[in-house]
């Protein structure tokens, strides 16, 4: 069998510089590509780590302004990576009401499942106070879009309390509200 | 047969299978007045370099026809990569378009899309960096280099996954593995309930601190002995994520890159061995 060294003393010296000069500048590459995953995702781990301790959170950028061309590649996807440390689930219920005829109705969206994780994650960010506002904002146009006999929304921020594990067997989860936002067509 | 292509094609059926899911309903989600309001994904996807939005105004009836087109052009470039997984323009179109999609809908996606655009990323990589050192013959070593970094990347992101869990109590005391499970009820499309588990809390301590441990110390997968038993737990937890807390999808794309990991390392060695090969070369016409 030729083996890879004695081959290569066949090349030619120019055409062997070649080789070892193209793998040099893909291992720079790759190496700065690398470099900076492992950069982001510290400073992700520093900006939970500051969560952990204090309950605030650290914005760390890894990439400035000016820079957010780089996000075409993926090297920030450590950053903001959060470990459900307490994964609440939050869920937002739509209720419509029509000032006129005082009609309720409680609006339920049949969603594909693979739709349904991509809205749940949509409503995962209500657990975060300024955002729950729009996100509600954005349900109740829906459902006046969808059911124009309507005038009046109520959107429900719910959040699932689940019981400590020691008391796991005595006592059920339920579903909390956290915010009313109440929105008119 | 090369793993990268092996991966592309796993790859693609996810990203395809998980697109045909939810396209149907896409108007339903982000139409004029769809559930999730265009301005808010436009916002969200504010410094995103190849969001749709940065061209398309948000609401307005162009903005569905180009997401629209856009899934369409993701499609077909996925289906392309499938039949020619060595293609560089097949790669390059299939990462740039998902990535486009991605960044298009940042505020929906979750786990799933990001680590198909980084093994995307590494197929785009391998075909290119593999085309332009061809010239110089060193093709195959080229797609070996790459391979290594990706299996880093892969396993410096289960390293960091893991140190992010360990530093925070609840996995220790096993709160978060009660959460997990306490979520295969009912609501979250879960394939099997498994909230019985509460009555057992030892057992799901033990099941968290396991997946603190095997999450860190992944980078020990390059070590060969350890290899295989490692990365194989690493693939019964995500099959326990697609079962439990129904992240088929997501499940299925870390499988993949995991097993990516187990043929690339063989193949790795495989070509170390061949070039620390004393045998000598026989000189034509001497045998």
């Amino acid at each position: 069998m030729v083996c890879r060294r004695q081959w290569r003393k066949g090349l030619p010296r120019k055409m062997r510089r070649m080789e070892g000069d193209r793998l040099r500048w893909v291992n720079a590459v790759m190496v700065a590509i690398f470099g900076f995953s492992a950069f982001s995702a510290t400073l992700g781990l520093v900006g939970e780590l500051h969560w952990v301790q204090t309950g605030e959170q650290k914005a760390l950028s890894p990439l400035p302004d000016r820079a957010v061309f780089l996000r075409v590649l993926p090297i920030d996807h450590q950053f903001g990576y959060f470990a459900p440390q307490v994964a609440y689930d939050y869920r937002l219920e739509l209720r419509l009401a029509s000032r006129t005829t005082g009609e309720e109705t409680l609006v339920k969206v049949p969603l594909q499942p693979e739709a349904r994780q991509l809205y749940s994650t949509f409503e995962s960010h209500s657990q975060d106070p300024e955002s729950a506002g729009l996100l509600a904002t954005s349900l109740a146009e829906y459902g006046f879009a969808q059911y124009p006999r309507f005038d009046r929304a109520e959107v429900r921020v719910l959040y699932r309390l689940l019981p400590p594990l020691k008391l796991a067997r005595t006592l059920e989860a339920q579903w909390v509200v956290k915010e009313r936002y109440y929105l008119r067509r | 047969m090369n793993p990268f292509a092996t991966l592309s094609r796993m790859l693609v059926a996810i990203a395809l299978i998980t697109l045909v899911l939810w396209s149907w309903d896409a108007h339903t989600l982000f139409g004029k007045h769809g559930l999730i309001n265009p301005a808010l994904l436009a916002a969200s996807s504010s410094t995103a370099p190849l969001a749709i939005w940065r061209v398309v105004a948000p609401g307005s009836d162009l903005a569905m026809q180009v997401l629209s087109t856009l899934i369409s052009v993701v499609a077909i470039s996925l289906c392309w990569l499938f039949v020619r997984p060595s293609s560089c323009w097949a790669s390059v179109s299939a990462y740039l378009s998902f990535l486009c999609l991605t960044q298009s809908i940042s505020l929906v996606s979750y786990g799933v899309y990001a680590f198909l655009q980084i093994g995307f990323f590494y197929v785009m990589a391998e075909t290119l960096a593999t085309r332009w050192c061809r010239g110089s013959g060193s093709a195959s070593a080229c797609s070996v280099l790459i391979g290594k970094w990706f299996r880093l990347h892969i396993a410096m992101t289960y390293c960091f996954a893991g140190l992010s869990k360990a530093i925070g109590p609840q996995w220790w005391t096993g709160e978060s593995m009660w959460r997990v499970v306490a979520g295969s009820k009912g609501e979250n499309m879960a394939l099997v309930d498994l909230t019985w588990m509460g009555g057992f809390p030892l057992l799901l301590q033990i099941a968290g601190i396991g997946v603190v441990l095997i999450e860190t110390l992944y980078p020990l997968a390059f070590i060969r002995r350890i290899r295989s038993p490692l990365v194989w737990s690493v693939i019964a937890m995500h099959v326990g994520i697609g079962l439990f807390q129904g992240l088929v999808m997501f499940a299925l794309a870390m499988i993949s890159l995991n097993l990516f990991f187990l043929m690339d390392a063989e193949r790795s060695g495989v070509q170390v061995r061949q070039r620390s090969d004393p045998e000598p070369i026989a000189e034509p016409g001497t045998a």
